[in-house]
């Protein structure tokens, strides 16, 4: 049997809008799907903020308990994933307001990595660079910190960064552009 | 070849190639240190990047999925209940403004003509007080010879004010 007979085609995962529908319609597997897709992104967004992972993991299940049962009101202006980082952020801010411990508490030392597989000398060494990026990261102001992690992490485009954070696509370039150089700054 | 500069780079490195090839890119990293340092931190950005803890996507699609349906269920009753009486009682009004335009049609076509109608209407007036005023329309019987009166003091949601209706619906 030749190989090519043994291909088997997997499918093109869903887009953004056909799992949203399928989640009004009350689809759980939907529901379920769009969590697993946004959660890391969600999670790295609210920690940035709040610079601790009890209070990060609180504020993403906030946020998807909102979005998920406030599909309705979603009405495809901006792209999901743009409206979902946008209940994440409000999410963040009113526990970060709400909250006793405040971001500067604990940033770095309980980062967890995405190099799961990694070995412990890589490891570590990734870690030691993590840290002492997370720590740069928080020390930006708040606009540069979420323009950076925004770009570097979620992918935004300049205009949805301006939009999320109530400021011009401009701005938010300019934003971007002064935390990566305060960044090298730092990580020097 | 296209100019890359230290702008055009900056916009490749965090917007990906746009007209400018991998070649260019790499020429204009070899001769400018600040670029560089761009993208070494741009890489420890990427590799910063904090994933969601072990349980968490568990937990979310659990709380996920009883609020929704606890708090799905009160509200889509509370919705239902609200739309039953708003129709019962938009019913109700149209049964009164019909009970106005059918007396003069029924007449017209009612093969024991305008009589009965008129000894109908006796029939009725017979069993309530004479109507004064504004009152006349809420006493007029819907539907001639059916036995459906309306009470004297009947209103209609025409009558009511928006306030009025906002706390109707809210005490429902």
């Amino acid at each position: 049997m030749r190989t090519s007979e043994l291909r088997i085609e997997t499918p093109a995962p869903p887009d953004d809008s056909s799992l949203v529908a399928r989640a009004r319609a009350g689809d759980r597997a939907a529901v379920d799907q769009l969590v697993q897709r946004y959660l890391d992104q969600v999670f790295d967004l609210t920690y940035r903020i709040l610079g601790e992972r009890d209070l990060a993991q609180d504020a993403t299940q906030d946020t998807f308990v909102n979005a998920l049962n406030g599909l309705h009101r979603f009405r495809g202006d901006a792209s999901f994933r743009t409206w979902l980082l946008r209940i994440a952020l409000n999410a963040a801010r009113s526990l970060a307001r709400r909250g006793t411990r405040r971001r500067e508490v604990a940033f770095g030392p309980e980062l967890e990595l995405v190099q799961e597989g990694a070995d412990p000398a890589t490891k570590a060494t990734i870690s030691t660079e993590a840290d002492r990026v997370a720590v740069a990261l928080a020390k930006l102001p708040e606009k540069q910190r979420l323009a950076v992690t925004l770009r570097t992490f979620n992918g935004l485009s300049y205009l949805d960064i301006g939009k999320l954070l109530n400021s011009s696509e401009g701005a938010a370039r300019v934003n971007y552009h002064l935390g990566v150089k305060r960044l090298r700054e730092m990580l020097k | 070849m296209m100019r890359t500069d230290c702008d055009t780079v900056r916009e490749i490195l965090s917007e990906g190639p746009r007209g400018a090839s991998r070649q260019d890119l790499d020429l204009h990293l070899a001769v400018c240190a600040e670029c560089r340092a761009d993208v070494e931190v741009m890489d420890l950005l990427r590799r910063a990047a904090v994933s969601a803890p072990a349980g968490l996507q568990e937990r979310v699609t659990r709380t996920v999925h009883a609020r929704k349906v606890t708090a799905r269920w009160p509200y889509r009753a509370a919705l239902l209940v609200a739309a039953s009486v708003v129709a019962l009682l938009g019913a109700r009004a149209l049964l009164v403004q019909r009970g106005d335009n059918v007396e003069p049609l029924a007449a017209v076509g009612t093969p024991g003509g305008p009589q009965a109608v008129t000894s109908q209407a006796q029939t009725s007036s017979e069993t309530q007080r004479p109507p004064s005023g504004t009152e006349a329309r809420s006493l007029m019987q819907p539907f001639p010879g059916s036995g459906l009166a309306m009470a004297a003091d009947a209103i209609t949601l025409d009558d009511l004010s928006e306030e009025q209706l906002k706390s109707l619906i809210a005490e429902l």
